[in-house]
Parts: C-alpha cells; structure tokens; sequence
C-alpha cells in the first residue's frame, strides 16, 4: 500500500517526466488513485515546495499542473544557462490584454474606445503569442469578432484561473492605496496549513517576489 | 530632423491627459477645462514644432476638449441637448476608466515579469509506443459520433449557405450554332443576312448568344461573312464546297 508521502513522490516524478501540464483526471488515471488521494498527496508536495530548500514549485493553470523553476531563483539559473534576455509585451499590448481580460468576450471596437486609440496591431499581437483567442461572434451588423483570454494568458500572469484575479474595483482611484497594502496583509493572514491559502499565497506573494528578484537581479 | 529625440511616450490621448492631471495635482473629477485644454494643445504644439506625426487621435481629442471649453463659456441654452457638464462628465468617467486599467496593466507588468524567470521543463523527445495505449472505445459508439457529426456538419454547412437561386442558361452556343447551321442549309447559296437571324421580339442575351455563335463558325466550320461598310447588317454565307463557289 502506497502511502500520501510516495504518492506525492509519485506526482513529482509524474509531472517532471510530462514537462507540459498534466491534468488533475489524467492524473487519477494513471496513478490509478481516487481524486481525494491525489489531492491529499498534491497538498504534501505544495507544501514540500513552499521550504527554501526547493527551488521548485508546482504551478496551477485551471485543473493542469506543472513544475517551473522557482522565479526568484532566474538571477543564479540565468548564469548557467545564459538565456537570452525574455521580452516582455509592450504597453499597448498590456493595456490591451487587460481591457480583454477584465471586459470578455469583447470586440476590437469596444477596446478602442477605452483606450482613445487602435487598437488592431495590439491585438495581433496577443493572437500571435495565443494570449487572446476568438471568442465567437457578437450579434451585431458586421457580426465583429469577440476576443476573450486563453490559458496562455494565465499562465504567462501566473493565475490559477480567471477567478483569481483581483476585482476590478480593487484598481478604482479610491482604492489604489489600500491595494498593496491589502495584498501584504492577506498574506500575513493566512494559513499555510490550507491548500486553498498556500495557492492564494502564491498570487500575494507577487509582490514580495518582485521585490526579491530585483534584489537577485 | 537629422537627429532622433527620445521623448516620453503616450499611449493616446487618454494617456497624454491623465499625465498632465497627475503632473498638476488635479482632482479628476474636478478638472479645470481651460487649462488642461491649454497644456494639452501646448503639448501638441511642440510635437508639431519638433517635425513629429501627431495621430489623428490626439487631434480628434484636442477637437473634443475646445468643444467643451467653447460650451463653458458659453451662457446656457435650455434647448441644448448637451451641456457643457454632460460632455465633461462623459470624458471623466473615460479617463477614470482608463486610468483603471492603466493600473491593471502595471500590474499584469509585474506580475508577466515575474512569470518571466520561471522555467519549464521542455518535455524529453520520446517517441511514442502508440499501440499501447488503451483504447475504451465501443466502436458502435465512434460509428454513432462520426454520423452525428456528419450530420451536424451537413446542418452548419446549410446554415451558412442559403439556398440560391441558379438561373438557367437559356441559350448556349453549341445549340445556336446547330440552330443557324440548319438555317443556312436551307437558305442555299443566298445565305442569310444577321438581321434575319434576329426575331423581332429576341433578348439582348440572344443577340450576344448569335453573334458568340457566329464568330465561333467563322474559326471553326468555314463562314464568310459579307459587309459592305461599317455599322450596317451583314451578310452571312456558308463556306460550302469548292465547285460551289
């Protein structure tokens, strides 16, 4: 009989051996497990991940899992590997990308309007890095496209899913002050001990890591 | 200009105009529209002096801003549709919008700079053992799911095509020359002239048809046609046998 701790040992080889994500379903599949005990064992390796003894951690994009190197980690593994400076996506592209994000399905018009300007090349641009995909169609004269994000998306803003996006209210003027703070604070409250708040520990924690990646930068 | 100017870049005129409310400390729900509209033309102005493109929206946006300020100064019309407030309000609440998402967009910049130092395994290139795969299948199953989706295939395909109308061809050119051939049969050596050829109450199609015809025999089965000068009718004559001639 397997117990939660070889299990997790399992995962970990399972999901180095794939690279790309493998769902939560493929998973039980293979492992021939039921879901509860993969999740069980799911939370040990999280957890495991969490100590500054791994520079490893377990990325969740929707019900996929993946490992990636530990971000804050890049300014050492950067001396071996001698990558090549990543780029990120200009202004417009991002100004544009969070319009979609936060206002899909919606048409290439509408995204103009916000921003005062074309926004056509922007978009191109994030259809041709698969961050937006066609969403289908608005039924209106012209029948314009309706863009909406892709898992591309999550994964290059580092969320779990959609839902883990700040509110959009949190961006309003009035509350520009109090949303780092917000994000701090939620942090030193939460439990590690719960898988829901390790994950959100992730999402808070960006700002900490920025601040240690410029430090390893 | 021979040398380049490296400037502070705006995204748009939304852009240009939430920098010149921070630059002045002013309370966007509060924005003093003169001098705004000022400094925004000034700004402008000095791209113009400085021999660069302005879009088309920054002036589209400088327009929008006079027209305020113009409607401001302006004693109020009762009938106006439009007051000065309402055109102002309405470029407030699209500042503040986009000063919203100008926020959330820093923020996708730190979070997408973080996500840029984390590293993925690329998988190891295995090849496959295919036929190891389990396939649960029923096939009956598969057979169902491929004809369901033919079907619906079939249904999309007439969705998106409606039926057309297909107007039949009335005349073609093998039929017309058969047609002017038995004709010219029975004319003998006289030939016809094309006018008979036309009955009075004959389409414009058929006259194309006739004359398409007509050249067609000309290259093809040998036929002479005779016009004594331009414009009028002609005579057409069949290229018979040599002894006929």
């Amino acid at each position: 009989m397997m117990n939660s701790d070889e299990l997790a040992g399992v995962i970990e080889g399972v999901l180095f051996g794939a690279g790309d994500g493998v769902s939560l379903t493929e998973l039980c599949r293979c492992l021939d497990k039921p879901i509860s005990e993969v999740q069980f064992a799911m939370e040990i390796l999280k957890q495991d991940y969490q100590s500054k003894a791994r520079g490893i951690r377990l990325v969740q994009i929707k019900d996929s899992y993946q490992l990636s190197t530990k971000p804050e980690y890049y300014g050492y593994i950067k001396e071996i590997t001698r990558h090549q400076e990543k780029t990120g996506l200009s202004r417009a592209a991002l100004e544009t990308l969070a319009i979609i994000a936060y206002r899909q399905p919606i048409t290439r018009l509408a995204v103009d309007e916000l921003r005062g300007v074309s926004s056509s090349s922007a978009i191109q641009r994030l259809l041709d890095r698969g961050l937006v995909c066609d969403g289908g169609r608005l039924e209106a004269p012209g029948r314009p496209i309706l863009y909406k994000t892709t898992k591309a998306f999550l994964k290059t803003m580092g969320f779990t899913s959609l839902k883990e996006m700040p509110e959009f209210e949190v961006f309003s003027q009035e509350k520009q002050e109090s949303f780092s703070l917000e994000l701090l604070n939620s942090e030193s409250q939460n439990n590690p001990d719960s898988s829901e708040d390790l994950l959100a520990g992730m999402l808070e924690k960006t700002i900490v890591d920025a601040q240690i990646l410029e430090a390893a930068q | 200009m021979a040398y380049a100017v490296s400037l502070e870049t705006y995204e748009g005129p939304l852009d240009l105009l939430i920098n010149l409310i921070q630059k002045n400390k002013i309370d966007i729900y509060n924005i003093p529209i003169a001098k705004i509209t000022n400094q925004y033309l000034l700004q402008i102005r000095t791209w113009q002096d400085m021999d660069m493109d302005v879009a088309s929206e920054f002036v589209v946006m400088a327009a929008r801003l006079l027209e305020i300020k113009a409607k401001a100064l302006l004693p109020k019309n009762e009938d106006e549709q439009e007051d000065p407030e309402n055109l102002q309000a309405k470029l407030v609440r699209q500042l503040v919008e986009y000063k919203i998402f100008k926020e959330i967009s820093h923020y996708f910049k730190t979070r997408e700079q973080i996500e840029l130092c984390a590293i993925y395994r690329d998988p190891e290139y295995i090849p496959q053992n295919i036929e190891e795969i389990p396939l649960v299948i029923d096939p009956y199953a598969l057979e169902q799911c491929f004809k369901q989706l033919l079907f619906q295939k079939e249904e999309e395909l007439e969705a998106l095509a409606p039926a057309q109308k297909i107007i039949r061809e009335l005349f073609n050119i093998e039929e017309k020359i058969a047609e002017i051939t038995e004709i010219l049969v029975q004319a003998g050596v006289d030939g016809v002239s094309f006018s008979e050829l036309l009955r009075p109450e004959i389409t414009r199609e058929e006259v194309v048809v006739t004359l398409q015809a007509l050249l067609e025999m000309v290259k093809t089965s040998g036929l002479r046609l005779l016009q004594n000068r331009v414009f009028i009718d002609f005579q057409i004559h069949r290229e018979v046998e040599n002894d006929e001639q």
